[in-house]
């Protein structure tokens, strides 16, 4: 079987196509094209089938991963939306939690709604924190909201009322009839796209939803089209924010689960890759033009949280727990008025880019630091497809950063990578501290352009036992979509202290968010044996508000213990707050399950070619490998040409078309098994 | 040997990490809401001379107050009887702490034989005991109201807890398994600060970190300096007024003169009011915060702070003014004058740096708890019949002021807090409390050629009777709102109302304590909106 993969990012789209009968694997990178049309992908896909010598038609699945979501929500080019809401709650979004970002500035801005508050219509109704009605809802109040809605002609409605998600009939009531009056206009419901306590969560994740929803549709309507186009015939699906993939029709019906559909790929990769390798903790670090993503793997397993804040607004659905940092390749250095060398957060981006590109940009990034210290050059980046202009590196790190702190341009540039190396470990220990992790446990998987240029600087100082470097590092997140299974979640509110659980309420809860589920696959098309579902609950101390995710047993129902079911939640509050409280009493708020169909995806396991014979180095280069260090010969190691086993010792460089690897004093790396490189301190 | 500019840069990075690290330590396994949503904590680094070395940006209104509160430890316990493994404890606003329900804790950390450092957390408690809950109340006479004093004690010796001390705690605060889960959590971080502080002294040695600690404070001190210079005004002063209504209907004053000379900026307060017998005395270490807080966002928003932004700042204030108070002056509610503290000196900065500055913002800051027995129907249900007992408290936001180039922004907690405003629906879910409304008003904002932001109005019911509220605002008056600048015009007042059953309204003072509420009977809440920066445009 062919399968494909594309990761569609801002600048460059990543292709893997795997062909498990000819056991290859074929990578590729292209332009993205104009941001938020599918139509730039189609060259991509001839042009990686025609060098693996098939047709389009041959390729029976393809996973698309990508950031049109997001960058729709972060550009703010999402759709015309309405937000229906209570009487007296107008102004839910706008207040939001009523915090200001920056704690020390008087001057600065709150991050706008998705909608404004002119697209905001109040409505008179209320049902109370039991779920009972307190004011019903009236017919009139309803046409006085359709007509509303007329005058505002919105491309999607959002409809999030107070107390919904414990009584829905009135929020059911005016989205049925918004869907009679503007018809062929979504509508999303609160009570179906986030069912949980607290209104301003609730109503910014369902805004979401309308915000991107006609973006994300009308991406996949023109995705579906350009593949058919092509000659495309086989199974299309999605990546989600939460690490599973979906089809285009559940894709449409739940948009905001794509938000973060790109940082999604590059940690299920990791995971697949952890699992190959018998490595059961990692921190993942995945260093792109502008951004780095980090997250945490323990005990084989990616790490999910229910919520996350993005630029300033809540989304309340389940995605991989990645920090994102603003610290990438294009980071551009400077000297602050106090003389101290910082790095970011403003980046050069893809437009000028780093001043090496030549392309108008002066102000030196990472990239022109590690340009400059000899680590990149001209014939190996990106396989020669960009150029790279090393005098431009030199003239931006000498006159903006060497010259104010009066240094030498080597020391210059060795400082902006030991700078940008120090906020990344600062981020690494507290993303390990924050989830109780000790990292020197933790292999680093360095990966994305860049990744592997800080890898083995980051494990050195921050003690961890290795780092590894995945075959195709700058196209790994792609990689990382083939090892993907279908996925659906569903939520529900569900109250009670876990030592009086109402046996038959939880039944009757559980059979139907089961059918629930069954239905998503059926549509889905996912056969029986492909199955599988996993129960979870939102659970907490009585008297607080912090709920945490625990996985309850399957047979749940058969074996009601609401002592056992404590005690995975006193052992699961240890695990992550260092405490916990035997005595206290525990209730659950929310269900939740989490419904899988198993997906055919390719082993790549031995799908890399390594050199017959021990490489030696097929060159030199002068390079400066450590801070304070004169520039000096350092052998440069293709990444093909390294023998299965094969040793070599620091420093080195390890170059490939979509990344390098940089191997310091005093460390080995190692060419291993599933084609990755793995490097170690020499005396360890 | 001196220190290279990049290695200088990477220690600070290391450091802050740090006081970081330790910050999430606290929040992780801290047990209260007001550490987990509040934020209001704070964790820090001293060199042995008690200088800040790095702390972690979490509330202003803790910015600092570490090295004031370390100078008085170590008279009460030199630093030659701090032992490896010791953990010091206090809490007394007159030896440097701020009020009682900030617990104040130090440790050293042993390295080659000595101490190269000491980490530092103080924390906001729900309760340490007094008169009422929460310990704070505007109507304090003396700190004796405001519950148990801790003075300088060691909570661990060697690695022993203080058993004895643990149980006099316990036994005088209304929530002791919050309030020692919260200490522990303060300890946690202490440890992980030691820890940490070893392994970076292991890569370089005690000297090593003591000269690199010296290079971070100059780069500090250099870059608030150079800000300063750049200075055209060089001398400003300024006044403002806040209501007291606990003590007296006079208004309390707060008058500051600023001066630049040589790179040093004086901060003197003298003209401020005297004292009060009531709970709005701000102790030393809080007057010291604010003044900290409000010459970072001036003039160095993004440095990290250290000792080296102290250096140039001079703070002068009258002992048995406001904003000195001499025992046993009561201090408990001192954050609303403890914006006021930021609020005055901010308007005197404003004529010094007026692109870096705002017009006044809200400080109004109108907080209350309200309590009772909660006899919802549907709720009686689920207890049996048996009503309840609950505690619920909101804050709300208002507006901050416009700035030369921009409008100010709506619906904020200021300055020295950076407080949510609760959940209409956890508050429902809380006890028998209904928000009817949340609301942006409309015009609060003060008029100019950029607009100050918009106060929330919050309006509650009660579902039970019985209740009683007790609460705090200002801003309330003319006399007191937030200030406009360059010809713009005052923010909308703060202001809380009562609107009983009969549709009257009744306003109540800007403090009023334990006032009686029926069901049914509504709660309204207004903030100060920011004021106008430039003459309107007519």
């Amino acid at each position: 079987m062919i399968t494909l993969s594309a990761d569609v990012g801002g600048t460059f789209t990543d292709l893997v196509l795997v062909d498990t009968e000819r056991q290859r694997v074929l990578v590729d990178k292209v332009a993205t094209g104009r941001r938020g049309s599918a139509r730039g992908i189609a060259p991509g896909i001839l042009r990686i089938a025609e060098r693996a010598g098939c047709k389009v038609a041959d390729i029976g699945l393809f996973v698309h991963g990508f950031t049109v979501a997001t960058n729709a929500f972060l550009m703010r080019q999402g759709a015309r939306a309405a937000l229906v809401t209570s009487l007296g709650c107008g102004d839910v979004l706008e207040i939001a939690g009523q915090m200001r970002p920056r704690t020390y500035a008087l001057i600065q801005q709150k991050p706008k709604p998705v909608i404004p508050r002119d697209h905001v219509i109040e409505v008179r109704e209320r049902v109370d924190a039991f779920g009972g009605v307190v004011e019903r809802l009236s017919e009139e109040e309803i046409r006085h909201v359709v007509a509303a809605l007329r005058r505002l002609d919105p491309e999607s409605v959002a409809v999030s009322l107070v107390f919904s998600f414990l009584n829905p009939a009135h929020e059911r009531q005016l989205a049925d009839a918004i869907a009679v009056a503007l018809p062929g206009i979504p509508v999303y419901a609160s009570h179906d796209i986030n069912p949980q306590l607290e209104e301003w969560p609730r109503a910014s994740t369902t805004a979401m939803a309308a915000y991107v929803g006609p973006v994300v549709t009308r991406y996949v309507d023109e995705l579906e089209a350009t593949l058919r186009e092509i000659g495309f015939a086989g199974a299309l699906q999605f990546m989600r924010s939460d690490g599973g993939v979906a089809t285009p029709r559940a894709t449409r019906e739940n948009p905001a689960h794509m938000l973060t559909s790109g940082l999604a790929g590059g940690v299920t990769a990791a995971v697949k890759l952890c699992r190959d390798l018998r490595v059961d903790a990692a921190v993942t670090l995945d260093v792109g033009g502008t951004s780095a993503d980090l997250a945490a793997i323990t005990g084989g397993h990616s790490r999910s949280r229910m919520s996350r804040v993005i630029d300033g607004q809540p989304v309340r659905l389940p995605t991989i727990d990645v920090e994102t940092i603003s610290n990438g390749g294009g980071s551009i250095a400077w000297v602050d008025p106090g003389g101290a060398l910082k790095v970011g957060p403003l980046s050069a981006g893809a437009v000028p880019g780093p001043a090496c590109y030549g392309q108008g940009g002066t102000q030196p990034t990472v990239t022109d630091a590690a340009v400059v210290l000899g680590w990149l050059a001209p014939e190996d980046y990106l396989g020669g497809e960009v150029t790279i202009l090393p005098d431009l590196a030199r003239k931006a790190v000498q006159d903006l950063v060497a010259a104010p702190l009066g240094i030498a341009l080597e020391d210059a540039a060795f400082g902006i990578i030991r700078v940008a190396n120090a906020m990344l470990v600062q981020s690494i220990r507290a993303l390990a501290v924050e989830r109780g992790l000790d990292v020197r446990n933790y292999h680093l998987i360095a990966f994305g352009g860049a990744g592997p240029i800080y890898g083995s600087m980051i494990a050195r100082d921050l003690g961890m036992p290795g780092v590894i470097v995945p075959r195709h590092p700058g196209v790994f997140a792609a990689e990382g979509l083939l090892a993907a299974d279908i996925r659906h979640l569903a939520q529900v509110p569900f109250r009670g202290p876990l030592a009086r659980l109402d046996a038959a309420a939880l039944t009757r809860t559980l059979t139907q968010l089961r059918e629930t589920m069954a239905h998503e696959l059926d549509a889905d098309g996912v056969d029986n044996h492909r199955r599988s579902m996993k129960i979870l609950g939102d659970l907490r101390y009585i008297g607080q508000f912090h709920e945490i995710l625990v996985e309850l047993p399957d047979n749940l129902l058969e074996r009601l213990d609401g002592h056992a079911l404590s005690d995975l939640f006193h052992r699961q509050h240890e695990a992550n707050y260092g405490h916990c409280d035997p005595k206290a009493p525990v209730e659950i708020v929310n269900l939740r399950i989490e419904a899988t169909g198993k997906l055919d995806t390719p082993n790549l396991g031995s799908a890399f070619s390594h050199g017959a014979v021990p490489a030696i180095p097929g060159r030199h280069r002068m390079a400066v490998m450590a801070a304070g260090a004169k520039a000096a010969r350092v052998p440069v190691y293709a990444r093909a040409d390294l023998a299965l086993g094969q040793r070599i010792a620091g420093p080195a460089i390890v170059t490939q078309m979509d990344s390098t690897t940089v191997v310091l004093e005093g460390q080995i790396v190692e060419a291993g098994a599933f084609g990755v490189l793995r490097i170690t301190e020499a005396g360890a | 040997m001196s220190i290279d500019p990049i290695s200088r840069d990477v220690f600070q990075h290391e450091v802050v990490s740090i006081a970081e690290e330790m910050s999430v330590a606290l929040r992780r396994s801290a047990f209260s809401a007001i550490i987990w949503d509040m934020i209001d904590y704070a964790c820090g680094l001293l060199d042995p001379e008690g200088n800040t070395i790095a702390q972690a940006p979490t509330i202003p209104a803790q910015l600092g107050i570490m090295p004031t509160a370390f100078r008085h430890m170590i008279r009460a316990i030199p630093l030659s009887e701090w032992h490896e493994g010791d953990v010091i404890i206090c809490n007394d606003p007159y030896l440097g702490c701020t009020h009682t329900p900030d617990l104040v804790l130090f440790s050293p950390v042993w390295f080659e034989g000595r101490i190269i450092a000491i980490t530092s957390t103080v924390a906001h408690h729900i309760d340490v005991g007094g008169r009422v809950p929460g310990s704070e109340s505007a109507t304090a006479l003396e700190l004796y109201e405001e519950g148990l004093i801790i003075p300088p004690l060691k909570l661990f010796d060697r690695g022993k807890p203080n058993e004895t001390f643990f149980r006099i705690f316990a036994r005088n605060v209304r929530d002791p398994k919050a309030s020692t889960g919260d200490i522990n959590a303060q300890v946690a971080a202490c440890r992980t600060g030691e820890r940490r502080l070893k392994e970076l002294a292991e890569k370089y040695g005690a000297e090593g970190f003591a000269r690199h600690v010296a290079a971070v404070f100059d780069y500090s001190e250099t870059y608030l300096r150079r800000a300063l210079h750049g200075a055209v005004v060089r001398a400003a002063e300024a006044e403002i007024f806040t209501e007291d209504d606990a003590a007296s209907d006079a208004l309390m004053r707060l008058k500051v003169k600023a001066d630049i000379v040589d790179g040093t900026l004086t901060v003197d307060f003298t003209g401020t009011s005297d004292q009060r017998p009531n709970g709005l005395n701000n102790p030393y270490a809080s007057t010291i915060s604010m003044v900290h807080y409000a010459v970072k966002v001036v003039f160095t928003p993004d440095l990290p702070q250290n000792e080296g932004c102290n250096r140039p700042v001079r703070v002068i204030v009258p002992e048995g003014s406001l904003l000195n108070p001499r025992e046993p002056a009561a201090v408990s509610v001192r954050h609303l004058t403890q914006q006021a503290v930021a609020d005055v000196v901010l308007k005197a900065l404003a004529q010094i740096a007026p692109q870096a500055s705002s017009a006044g913002c809200q400080i109004a800051f109108p907080t209350f708890v309200i309590g009772g027995f909660d006899r919802r129907p549907a709720m009686l249900e689920r207890t049996d019949g048996v009503p309840g007992y609950f505690v619920v408290t909101d804050i709300i936001g208002g507006g901050m002021g416009a700035s030369r180039d921009q409008d100010g922004i709506s619906g904020v907690d200021t300055h020295g807090g950076n407080c949510a405003i609760l959940s209409a629906e956890v508050l429902e879910t809380t006890g028998p409390v209904r928000v009817i409304s949340t609301r942006l008003v409309e015009g609060s904002g003060g008029a100019g050629l950029h607009s100050g932001g918009l106060a929330i109005e919050r309006e509650y019911e009660m579902l039970s009777s019985g209740l009683v509220v007790s609460g705090y605002t200002q801003q309330t008056m003319p006399e007191t709102a937030p200030w406009g600048l360059a010809g713009g015009e005052q923010g909308g007042l703060a202001a809380v109302h009562l609107v009983r059953r009969n549709g009257l309204e009744e306003k109540l003072k800007s403090k009023f304590v334990a006032v009686p509420l029926e069901e049914g009977e509504r709660l309204r809440m207004r903030a100060a909106g920011g004021a106008g920066w430039g003459s309107p445009v007519k």
